[in-house]
């Protein structure tokens, strides 16, 4: 699998170290190039976490999926919230769906 | 580059954690519950926050006892699933605690879905629901707040043995050039089973869309083969049923919708061909060669029938999914799957060693101490009992913790030279020291190609003879020697280098099990062609082996069936 980053979109996020998607790829795979922005070292080892994707504070990184597996383009956007995560499903430049995952007990849906 | 490019550091603690993974942190966490006054130090190849298994989070609680169930029922469960051989007192005493490390970690944070009653919502006998998307860094979190010390970034390579005790080990930071050797009263290891052993299912540019952690590279085994730890069941390799391309797992689709699997024909093979052993019930390793045989013998393909879901149950699949495997959403968007009217395609996996499915890792005993001393094993590098999953990790990590801390008190911590350890640093540099070389990427395509080949990998609908698994031996022996050509030019090469290492070492002894099983006890996962029938006469009993002086030897165990009625 792999990801692809919107570099002038990137904020270098984390001042007193390195960026977040550096800092938590569970791989190592991402390093900060000398312009201190990011760089995928190789796309065909990424698991697929979407570890660095949800780290990302400026949604600057997107999963994109190899052409062997698929040839037709969608994104998959999360936006963190305090207790949630808010994926937009993008495709055609169009938000197709939405959903909303819960990430911290206190706003636990009520079934 | 040269040795002198790194800075020795030598570090002291009580409890060293290797892997800071679902059992490593929920360890650590236990050992300062117990006494604060421990130093525990929990080293991690990767980050803590996001590290291990459950990296993109997590769904369900798999080894839950739900109302009605006891330990009892769970340990006949666990098994029936393990086709009759298990470690049953291991099950057992995990299952004791299963319910209640979910109970604290939901108090920790973790958001548990539940029922109109107000209880967890259970999904089949031993699972329920979570919102876990979260989990790993609800774990983390903890565990720093209870004052665990944490080395991100940092690759362990061997452990230092002292009078045939453990008592610490090296490793390198792959950050800060700095060479640790660590010094520790107890050692629990904690890092995981091994993909990669195999040819996975994607190539290219898709070759880690894959169902394990690929970053799970069997450190956990192969740094206790290399110690001379007794490992058990490595042979009793696991398969996952998987859906097709992005290898997402398919008991949300089987125990959250109710899908079951048909081949093109349409049947419901399960229930057609093997009703007498259960059905869609039936013992994990059959639900997944079953899918496989339709596959060889021209029925395929294999899906799960998800057709008639209501919208509402349609959304409610997706967000499950987003959880754990967000991107099979994108996949089916993408591919304009159609809820209606296609049905999801599933495949296996490519074989992998993970203790916490099925049982392969260290042999230890009731107090998870493995057979070196000093040395105790939790989570997927832990053998003999299947059906872990995440809160039997946690369970394992607990009881592997309380011992830990014992033994610490009791027994006092051995004062380690930076001498001693020579060897070993040699042993971890090497592969920086060479101009040329072999890249540890080719020799995982080697590695990975011979296993496949000849040790029943996919390619192979994962069976297997003696002359094959012969060849397997001769050629990965060949590979063994081959790692002093392994060539690093940076610090993450000198990891991928250890990594590949590891696998091989790992497979090495992986096949001698293979070989010394002569009968099918769990097929796909062990599908033997020279012995295609389950032999309870001659091999209800362990396959347990230890290196030494790189001589594979192997020991046989018993079985022992726990008192039944006693516990009821």
């Amino acid at each position: 699998m792999g990801i692809q980053f919107e570099r002038e979109k990137c904020i270098q996020c984390n001042p007193t170290g390195e960026s977040f998607c550096s800092k938590y790829c569970p791989g190592d795979l991402i390093y900060l190039d000398s312009e201190e922005k990011p760089q995928m070292r190789d796309n065909s080892k990424c698991w697929d976490c979407m570890v660095c994707v949800k780290a990302c504070p400026v949604e600057a990184i997107y999963t994109v999926l190899p052409y062997s597996i698929s040839s037709s383009k969608a994104k998959l956007i999360p936006f963190k919230q305090e207790n949630k995560i808010i994926w937009k499903l993008e495709k055609e430049n169009e938000i197709k769906e939405e959903f909303e995952i819960i990430t911290a007990k206190d706003e636990q849906k009520s079934d | 580059m040269q040795a002198d490019y790194f800075q020795i550091k030598k570090i002291s603690t009580d409890l060293l954690i290797i892997g800071g993974g679902t059992a490593g942190t929920m360890a650590g966490i236990r050992a300062k519950e117990i006494d604060d006054e421990v130093d525990v130090l929990i080293v991690e190849k990767a980050h803590l926050q996001r590290s291990g298994c459950l990296a993109a989070g997590m769904n369900a609680i798999n080894a839950y006892l739900n109302p009605g169930e006891t330990p009892a029922s769970f340990t006949d469960y666990v098994k029936n699933d393990a086709m009759g051989l298990c470690r049953e007192d291991l099950v057992y005493t995990m299952a004791e605690r299963l319910n209640q490390t979910v109970q604290k970690v939901e108090s920790w944070g973790l958001p548990i879905q539940k029922n109109e009653d107000g209880d967890y919502q259970a999904r089949g006998r031993w699972n329920i629901k979570i919102y876990g998307e979260n989990l790993k860094p609800i774990l983390a979190d903890k565990a720093v707040e209870m004052n665990c010390e944490v080395l991100n970034r940092t690759v362990i390579t061997d452990l230092i043995i002292n009078s045939q005790k453990v008592v610490g080990a090296v490793g390198f930071n792959i950050r800060e050039n700095i060479i640790y050797i660590m010094e520790a009263g107890a050692v629990i290891m904690a890092a995981g089973g091994a993909a990669g052993l195999y040819r996975p299912n994607n190539d290219g540019e898709a070759a880690h869309k894959m169902w394990y952690s690929p970053f799970n590279t069997g450190a956990g085994c192969a740094i206790g083969i290399r110690a001379g730890a007794e490992m058990t069941s490595l042979e009793m390799r696991f398969i996952a049923l998987r859906i097709k391309d992005m290898i997402a797992p398919t008991g949300t689709l089987a125990l959250g919708f109710g899908a079951e699997q048909v081949n093109s024909k349409g049947e419901k093979f399960m229930e057609e061909k093997y009703a007498e052993q259960g059905g869609h019930s039936a013992p994990t390793p059959l639900r997944t060669y079953a899918p496989v045989l339709e596959k060889k013998e021209g029925r395929g393909p294999v899906f799960m029938d998800t057709r008639g879901l209501s919208e509402t149950k349609i959304k409610e699949l997706k967000e499950a999914y987003l959880d754990m495997y967000p991107d099979l959403i994108l996949y089916w968007s993408a591919e304009n799957f159609d809820f209606e009217n296609d049905m999801i395609e599933i495949e296996g996996t490519e074989p992998y060693v993970v203790g916490g499915h099925a049982q392969a890792g260290y042999w230890i005993n009731r107090q998870r101490k493995t057979t070196c001393p000093g040395l105790f094993a939790a989570g997927d590098c832990a053998g003999g009992a299947p059906y872990k999953f995440v809160s039997g990790c946690w369970a394992e990590g607990e009881i592997a913790a309380e011992n830990a801390v014992k033994f610490i008190k009791k027994i006092p911590k051995t004062k380690i030279e930076i001498e001693q350890t020579e060897e070993l640093l040699e042993r971890m540099l090497k592969p920086f020291h060479r101009e040329e070389g072999i890249k540890a990427d080719k020799m995982e395509n080697r590695l990975q190609k011979i296993m496949d080949e000849y040790a029943g990998g996919i390619s192979k609908y994962y069976e297997m003879n003696e002359k094959e698994l012969e060849l397997a031996i001769k050629k990965i022996k060949e590979l063994k020697e081959d790692v002093q050509r392994l060539q690093a030019e940076n610090l993450h090469e000198l990891m991928l280098c250890h990594e590949v290492i590891d696998r091989i070492d790992l497979s090495y002894q992986l096949l001698h099990h293979l070989v010394y099983r002569k009968e099918t006890r769990w097929p796909a996962y062990q599908t033997r062609t020279d012995y295609p029938h389950k032999d309870d006469q001659q091999w209800l009993k362990f396959i347990n082996s230890r290196l030494e002086d790189d001589q594979v030897n192997i020991i046989e165990r018993p079985y022992h069936q726990l008192m039944r009625e006693e516990q009821k």
